[in-house]
């Protein structure tokens, strides 16, 4: 790490320490120390990104897990230590599996973060008492830079005599909070436990969650969609109870080694139905390292908790049975309807949602904005009057970008005679128009130039959609010419 | 016909094998349904010479040509909006993103104009061959559309005779049909038969007749269609010529085929009330 121009220590390994090193400690005194020194630079952001992986592998802990940077991961394990046979079996099984991994941790346990936080770093008892005298006990020796001041604070204090945290805790508050900052004192309720701060933990604990653990890994994707489809049976009957449906999933898998992969889901409507669970996961891994923005399914030597979340849901009534016996037509309606929603979820979930759309009327009127496409996962289609919006005629193919195109016209503001487009010469032999349209007047950053529309037939019977670019003479003195579009 | 009784060995081996195939999945074919391409009461070319369209089948159509695609696109959309039009269902419209950069993109106002309902097409852009595929496969397996219409572009060559098996059991078990856009001149080189039920040439038609002094206006859609294959039931063969085009006009207001007049007749039609230009 690079610190006032000097090259220092940023972190050092356990070997390091016991040769006397010093985190701090610039390179060049280490290096007279330990003259074979193995020097890293430091990467802030694969530094931030190991600690977000490690955050993320506690969550097969507790669902509460919450970055506390730079150097920190905290747990919120109310409620969960009786899974693991109690909090100093927790704390073993955290860090030998840690250091499975490479990575040295302490670990250590108490009632408030900010407790945890000074008995990890400064204290010699790792799970604090509950009872207040006994906790007061073990912080008070504990040096002032336990309460996570910034280092010049800490060195006021150490010169105002103020070196532990008793000396602090046993003075009057008022003259030294005026001195140095009300900050210490929150800080100091805080460790104490008689204020309460929660953790912002990375991700809301879910509404509805079930899980699996495997005493070995499993590496196929038959058993890890098995196992998905199981946990989808008890997820589906908590929802039953509440009457909701989920509208969200998080997949989270968690490999022998440490990694932790997240797959999410999303649908169009609330389901509570295992089949359309597990097939919605089956093309999220199938599709895994498909898409642009995701990388392959890496098994590795396999995962040892496969869980599944609900990460948003919506009210989802019980079917109506009395609707199923009246009208046959209203049913078969609606059950096309539901396999078309689940159909849109399938495709989504595989190609994308962004490629699953439904039509939309704009509310522009110039040609490329008329109708915008929107995910048909995230709005239902809305019936529109194409007939009002849509007098004139439009082309049944437009391209992305108008196509430009030589073409003869016998006067400049006329219909073209003829026009030479990717590379053909095309004969006039009907034509429509011109239709006008203006660019966006009213807008400042408007640039764009006034088109002429016409609708052109060749004498092979194919059909354009050309316009002229630019006003003849008021707007440009040699407008071009652009195919948009083909009509059937 | 019968007189070696291969007919009747025949008809007995084909009610074997749907018999094996309702054994082997949970629910048999979906109940066929018939559409007319025309009009009821006024048939079209498409309804003499074929009978009108089947539920649940796999046609195809290609381009003659280059410059023919857009034609194509509206055939195979005139067809899907006859398969939907009896019980509003939904049509699908699958194509490629990387072909629709050379064809251009289907585009919302002109889909309308051509008598689609918007607010019942969902539009799919695929990502590659396979995913093309898989998604026509898949569109077709739910059975919530009446129809899928697929723009294949490179996904063509992907689609051997194994694909068209899987897409023509998925069509025939849903019930929804499966439209097909093939690239340009496919079928001017000896094809597998696949299982399609219909297979069309498609050519752009000139809708107006080119006049010596004025200039005329671009008519409706005139497509000129060639029967380069169609599969009768049994008993219902009937001579179809594989080599002429016939030029059909698509009505998008009404939403049916309707035959074209000589062009000399429609435009002298056509400066009536037809087209009026204030």
């Amino acid at each position: 790490m690079k610190e006032k121009g000097a090259q220092r220590l940023f972190c050092i390994d356990p070997l390091a320490q016991r040769m006397g090193l010093m985190t701090g400690q610039s390179l060049t005194d280490a290096r007279a120390i330990v003259p074979d020194l193995q020097a890293i630079d430091h990467d802030p952001q694969a530094y931030r990104k190991r600690l977000i992986a490690i955050a993320d592998w506690c969550r097969r802990f507790t669902p509460l897990a919450a970055l506390d940077a730079p150097d920190g991961v905290m747990l919120d394990i109310t409620g969960v230590t009786h899974l693991f046979g109690g909090i100093s079996a927790l704390m073993r099984d955290m860090e030998t599996r840690l250091a499975r991994q490479g990575i040295t941790s302490i670990t250590a346990v108490a009632a408030t973060p900010e407790a945890a936080w000074a008995l990890a770093r400064f204290g010699k008892t790792r799970i604090a008492p509950d009872e207040a005298k006994a906790l007061q006990r073990i912080l008070s020796p504990l040096p002032a830079a336990a309460l996570r001041l910034d280092d010049s604070t800490c060195a006021a204090l150490a010169r105002a005599g103020l070196k532990q945290i008793g000396d602090i805790h046993m003075r009057p508050r008022a003259p030294i909070a005026a001195r140095f900052g009300d900050g210490i004192f929150i800080r100091l309720d805080g460790l104490l436990g008689l204020a309460k701060n929660p953790i912002s933990p990375r991700f809301e604990a879910p509404s509805y969650m079930a899980e699996r653990r495997f005493a070995e890994g499993i590496a196929t994707r038959a058993q890890i969609e098995e196992t998905i489809a199981a946990l989808a049976v008890d997820l589906c009957a908590m929802l039953e109870r509440h009457g909701e449906g989920a509208r969200e999933f998080c997949a989270t898998l968690f490999r022998v080694d440490g990694a932790v992969r997240h797959i999410h889901a999303g649908t169009s409507r609330p389901v509570r139905d295992v089949k359309s669970i597990s097939r919605l996961f089956h093309e999220r891994l199938e599709a895994a390292g498909k898409t642009r923005d995701e990388d392959p399914l890496d098994m590795g030597y396999g995962f040892d908790i496969i869980r599944l979340a609900v990460t948003a849901a919506d009210a989802l009534n019980p079917t109506q049975n009395v609707l199923k016996q009246t009208d046959t037509h209203a049913r078969a309606q609606e059950e096309r309807a539901a396999r078309m929603a689940d159909l849109v979820d399938r495709l989504g979930a595989r190609l994308g949602q962004s490629r699953v759309l439904h039509f939309h009327e704009g509310d522009d009127h110039w040609p490329e904005h008329a109708v915008i496409m929107r995910p048909a996962a995230q709005a239902p289609p809305k019936a529109f009057a194409m007939g009002e919006s849509f007098a004139a005629e439009r082309p049944l193919r437009l391209f992305e970008r108008p196509e430009p195109v030589e073409a003869i016209a016998s006067v400049p503001d006329g219909p073209p005679i003829r026009f030479r487009w990717r590379r053909l010469m095309h004969e006039v032999n009907a034509v429509e128009g011109p239709e006008r349209i203006s660019p966006h007047w009213w807008r400042q950053e408007a640039q764009a130039l006034t088109r002429d529309y016409f609708r052109i037939e060749d004498t092979n019977g194919t059909r354009f959609w050309l316009f002229r670019e630019g006003l003849y003479a008021s707007e440009t003195a040699r407008p071009r010419w652009y195919v948009h579009g083909l009509f059937a | 016909m019968s007189g070696n009784g291969s007919a009747d060995r025949i008809r007995f081996l084909r009610e074997r094998i749907a018999g094996l195939e309702r054994a082997g999945g949970a629910a048999g074919p979906a109940p066929l349904r018939h559409h007319a391409f025309g009009r009821e009461g006024a048939a079209c070319a498409l309804d003499r010479a074929l009978g009108g369209l089947v539920s649940g089948a796999l046609y195809e159509a290609a381009p003659a040509r280059m410059g023919d695609n857009a034609a194509a696109t509206g055939f195979a959309l005139a067809l899907a909006s006859r398969l939907a039009a009896c019980d509003e269902a939904p049509v699908i419209f699958i194509s490629d993103e990387f072909s629709t950069r050379e064809t251009g993109a289907p585009y919302g106002p002109g889909l309308a104009a051509h008598g689609l309902d918007l607010s019942r097409l969902l539009f799919v852009r695929s990502m590659g061959a396979q995913d093309l595929l898989w998604a026509l496969e898949e569109s077709l397996r739910a059975g919530a559309a009446a129809c899928v219409v697929a723009d294949l572009g490179s996904a063509a060559r992907g689609f051997d005779l194994v694909a068209a098996r899987r897409i023509t059991l998925a069509a025939r078990m849903s019930g929804t049909s499966a439209v097909l856009i093939h690239p340009p001149a496919s079928f001017n080189k000896p094809m597998a038969q696949n299982g399609a039920r219909m297979r069309f040439e498609i050519r752009n038609a000139r809708s107006a007749e080119p006049h010596a002094c004025l200039r005329p206006v671009p008519g409706p859609a005139h497509i000129s269609i060639r029967f380069a294959k169609s599969v009768m039931e049994a008993g219902q063969m009937r001579g179809i010529d594989t080599d002429i085009f016939r030029t059909l006009i698509w009505d998008h207001q009404y939403g049916f085929f309707r035959d074209a007049l000589s062009l000399a007749a429609s435009a002298a039609a056509r400066s009536g009330a037809d087209r009026n230009f204030a």
